[in-house]
């Protein structure tokens, strides 16, 4: 539509996860760090975020904490637990998987096979 | 990991749940933040604040949609949606109370019968024995090579051999049991006692619940001390905890009560109320007593057994006389308990289960019927945009709630059954009296729950949600009625098994019945008295007793004839040894004989007829020279082509003289055939049980009513009992029969009345929707006999079908049903013509109705559209 790609499918919470990795955060400051780090190449609603928050909250992945914002605001601080970080690792090895033999097929040329 | 993984998932759920108020605010919080955010970041790149406003909205998406999709990740939305459905489940349910109320009613039928049978087989079956380590507990039981034994099989002498030369076992015991009476009370009361060896307690593990086991030196064969079983202290003693160290006189010889104990951990052998030490025959050959043992944990049962071979070998080679073919075969002691009753309760239980299936198939009968109705309920709701899935899941939900409230009132049904069951007399079953609602009660009902309700609601749940949003008004006949016409020909099928059966039983007891006994039961009433030892130690007792019971009895209005003998027949008593006529000794092969004393009018009161010869005269008594009357089963026997009378035979150790030949009785029971019987006078072989016969030209009842007093005018201590009449024991030896007859008479009945609803049911649903069809071919001139006929055939074209399944069942049940039946084949002919004819009838009835009410309506009324 907009040059920007429509986030596949259960990527949202890998790149939710990559992001709590950094610091725990609220929902919000996962929405800019996310347009921030991608260089705004994804474009999703921000309310999209939540079920994927609530997702990652139920498998145990995240816990979630009121606290005060540096503005003295109340929000949900989410927070990447012990099984979240070693799940992170396994997406991320997956992830890579997936992109290296979608690359080999998209490389893939007849001269190589000898 | 991965189980704590799932629970803290379940308990995150859970507290979704219920904190759902609090959480949904926290969410909306955390949503306005954001929101608010964003909206100040757009101001901020110089938006005016409504522009800003608007952005930030269409940024994060609509806020209910967000709501909804986070609910749903939280796992709670199936939850959710179950209680709509139950909510909705139970409101239609009550919309419709004729089809609920029979529906469940037949759930809690089959549920409820099958739930009893499983309870029964779980408590009577199953369940180990309340000892410790049950499963090391074993009876040796004693062996003749090429014999059934079935009574006492160890002597004393064998049981010191068997615990000296094993070493397998941690205990060896021996018990047998009596009944003698208990004195000290005002009605003199007769009890179950066992009398067993010191080690008895411990072999089983028995513990005290007040007071203490024996030591060796107390319970030594001479020592007067005995245990008390806890219910009967509580009953007897009212749980007194002074009952330890009182005496209480048991039969001969006062005893001093040392220990109670725990009911649970034993009440064996059965109905045992006092335990006491035994007195055992030192002779080898005397085999009174029932050995059990405790194996070594560690001992393997088949280990056991090859040493106890190699024991027996070597006693039979040191005693040939007395244990020559012997041996010993270990059978575990929960298998010699429970053994006797697995082949009943496997009859019962498949008819039980059968008829859940019958039950079960009926009410997804009436609910597709139901559900054809509500196709266009269905319908729109599938427009309104509720998923397959969801139709699915709603339409289970209702026959859940349908097997839910079945199962409920199926365990009501249950409790009655095993409230009635557990006391009722004389049922073939041990440990019936220990009997309740168990686990396996709760088990098999919430599993026949769920099984209830997946064979009702697959069907129309299936056809419920695929049914396309256009068949708006169509009755969706086709699909509906072939498969419930599957399930019609099956439950018809099942039906047909049970009513086989219930033929092939009733008619072995219909056969039972037209036997004759060999004796005429009319106004016969007996009682069995148990003579103190002390009072009645000779024969001039007994004969002083008898004259005076004589002369009683025979004052009371309308007797004719009074007589006594030992063992009554259609009782359990057996009393039986090898004989040998004419001179010659007994050998190891020679057949054996019953023996039975009689006193006074024996044969005249109960009706059997002396053949040949006389009666005994009144002269022959303990006095006199031996002499025997025989049946006519014996003489045949031993003298075939001869009169026995004068010839001679030695039975029990004694020569006799025949002097007479009586007709033959079906004593053993009607189904058995009559034993060779050796009949003495009662004085020549006296035994401490007398049972008396008293003829009455009256009814035997209200002869029974005045024999008590005769007895106690005669002597107030002694204990009367088993006051019944000849009939009542002869009706008794056909109870298993009756019994088992009777409970698959009303399965079969249960089933049959199903089967009758269950094809009006549906060919009244075929029936509409063939409604327009119908009125065509009338208004076309069709009569309407035939349009009645084919619609008939319609429906008795399943039934058909339906018996000839049921038919090829029959004859692969009927195999294993002839054990159960008495002269009748286990593919009796005209037990399956009984089968057919009767679903035929159900079939005809149930066809009928709905035909003939379509064929009434007139053609303009059936084309008219709804």
């Amino acid at each position: 539509m907009t040059g920007t790609h429509e986030i596949l499918k259960g990527t949202l919470d890998l790149l939710v996860m990559r992001t709590l990795a950094i610091e725990p955060m609220h929902g919000w400051g996962i929405a800019e760090r996310l347009r921030e780090m991608s260089a705004a190449a994804f474009d999703v609603n921000d309310g999209s975020l939540y079920p994927a928050l609530q997702r990652l909250k139920s498998r145990g992945w995240i816990r979630a904490d009121w606290q005060r914002t540096p503005n003295n605001r109340r929000a949900r601080y989410y927070e990447l637990t012990g099984a979240g970080k070693s799940q992170l690792d396994i997406e991320r090895a997956r992830w890579r998987a997936s992109v290296e033999a979608v690359d080999r097929v998209l490389d893939f040329s007849w001269d190589e096979r000898a | 990991m991965r189980l704590s993984g799932w629970l803290r998932g379940v308990g995150e759920r859970a507290l979704q749940l219920l904190s759902g108020r609090r959480r949904r605010r926290e969410l909306d919080d955390e949503m306005a933040f954001h929101l608010e955010q964003l909206e100040q970041r757009y101001r901020r790149q110089g938006l005016s604040p409504e522009a800003a406003r608007k952005r930030a909205e269409i940024q994060f998406g609509r806020p209910s949609k967000v709501r909804e999709e986070v609910r749903d990740a939280t796992g709670v939305r199936p939850i959710l949606d179950f209680a709509t459905d139950l909510r909705h489940a139970v409101r239609v349910l009550r919309r419709r109370p004729a089809h609920t109320a029979t529906a469940v009613l037949s759930l809690a039928i089959g549920i409820g019968t099958l739930t009893a049978l499983l309870t029964v087989v779980d408590g009577v079956v199953l369940r180990p024995l309340p000892f410790p380590e049950p499963e090391q507990l074993f009876v040796l039981w004693g062996t003749v090579e090429g014999e059934d034994t079935r009574f006492g099989n160890a002597s004393a002498p064998d049981l010191e051999d068997w615990r000296r030369s094993s070493s397998s076992w941690t205990g060896v015991a021996a018990f047998n049991s009596e009944r003698v009476e208990l004195g000290g009370e005002v009605e003199p009361d007769l009890v179950r006692i066992g009398r067993v060896t010191s080690d008895f307690f411990a072999t089983l593990g028995a513990r005290t619940v007040a007071g203490r086991l024996p030591t060796a030196g107390e319970f030594a064969a001479d020592g007067r001390v005995a245990l008390v079983e806890e219910g009967a202290w509580r009953r007897r003693f009212a749980a007194d905890a002074a009952a330890i160290g009182s005496t209480v006189r048991l039969g001969e010889n006062v005893y001093t009560l040392v220990g109670v104990v725990e009911g649970a951990s034993l009440r064996f052998p059965s109905d045992t109320e006092f335990w006491v030490p035994i007195e055992a025959g030192a002779h080898r050959g005397s085999r009174s007593l029932t050995a059990i043992g405790r194996l070594h944990s560690n001992t393997l049962p088949a280990v056991a057994q090859d040493e106890m071979n190699t024991i027996a070998a070597r006693l039979a080679a040191a005693h040939p006389d007395s244990n020559a073919d012997r041996s010993v075969r270990l059978i575990s002691l929960h298998e010699h308990v429970t053994g006797g009753s697995r082949a009943v309760l496997s009859l019962f239980l498949g008819a039980a289960a059968l008829v859940f299936l019958v039950t079960a198939a009926n009410t997804a009968h009436l609910t597709h019927a139901v559900s054809a109705e509500r196709a266009t309920e269905m319908a729109v709701r599938r427009a309104l945009g509720a998923g397959r899935g969801r139709l699915l899941r709603y339409l289970m939900t209702e026959s859940l709630v349908l097997g839910a409230l079945g199962a409920l009132l199926g365990v009501a049904l249950c409790a009655i059954f095993i409230r009635v069951g557990s006391g009722a007399q004389g049922l073939p079953l041990p440990r019936l009296d220990t009997l309740g609602l168990s686990l396996a009660t709760a088990v098999a009902a919430v599993v026949l729950a769920v099984a209830a309700a997946v064979i009702v609601g697959v069907g129309p749940a299936m056809r419920g949600s695929t049914q396309g949003v256009a068949t708006f008004s169509s009755t969706g006949k086709s699909g509906s009625s072939r498969r419930s016409g599957t399930l019609l020909v099956g439950q018809m099928a099942v039906t047909f098994v049970l009513l086989f059966g219930a033929a092939v039983l009733l008619r072995s007891l219909w056969a039972l019945e037209r036997v004759d006994p060999g004796l005429d039961s009319t106004g016969v009433a007996t009682f069995r008295l148990t003579l103190p030892g002390s009072r009645y130690a000779g024969g001039a007792e007994v004969m002083r007793l008898h004259a005076a019971l004589d002369g009683g009895l025979r004052s009371l209005p309308g007797v004719t004839a009074v007589g006594a003998t030992a063992v009554l027949p259609f009782g359990n008593g057996s009393l039986g040894d090898r004989y040998a006529v004419d001179g010659r000794s007994i050998e190891p092969d020679s057949p054996s004989a019953q023996l039975r004393g009689v006193l006074g009018d024996y044969f005249e009161a109960v009706g059997i007829p002396i053949l040949e010869g006389t009666r005994f005269q009144s002269g022959d008594s303990f006095d006199t020279p031996p002499v025997a009357i025989v049946n006519q089963t014996l003489a045949s026997a031993a003298w075939p082509g001869q009169s026995p009378v004068g010839k001679t035979i030695i039975h029990f150790g004694a020569e006799r003289r025949v002097v007479g030949v009586t007709g033959d009785v079906r004593g053993a029971g009607l189904s058995r055939m009559p034993l060779p019987t050796v009949y003495v006078p009662f004085l020549q072989r006296p035994t401490r049980f007398m049972s008396y016969v008293v003829d009455s030209e009256r009814p035997a009842d209200t002869t029974l009513a005045l024999v008590r007093d005769v007895v106690h005018e005669i002597d107030p201590q002694l204990p009367l009992e088993a006051v019944a009449t000849l009939d009542d024991h002869l009706q008794r030896s056909l109870g298993s029969y009756r019994l088992r007859a009777g409970f698959l008479a009303v399965l079969g009945a249960i089933a049959l009345v199903l089967a009758g609803v269950g094809i009006y049911g549906l060919s009244a649903h075929l029936v509409a929707g063939q409604r327009y069809e119908i009125g065509v071919r009338m208004a076309l001139g069709a009569s309407r006999r035939r349009v009645l006929r084919e619609l008939m055939f319609q429906g008795l074209g399943r039934v058909a079908l339906g018996i000839t399944l049921g038919a090829l069942g029959a004859v692969w049940v009927g195999r294993w049903l002839s054990a159960f039946a008495y002269e009748v084949s286990g593919t009796d002919p005209l037990a399956l013509a009984l089968a057919a004819g009767a679903l035929t009838m159900a079939g005809l009835l149930g066809c009928w109705r709905p035909g003939r009410r379509a064929t009434r309506v007139s053609p303009v009324e059936a084309l008219r559209p709804d």
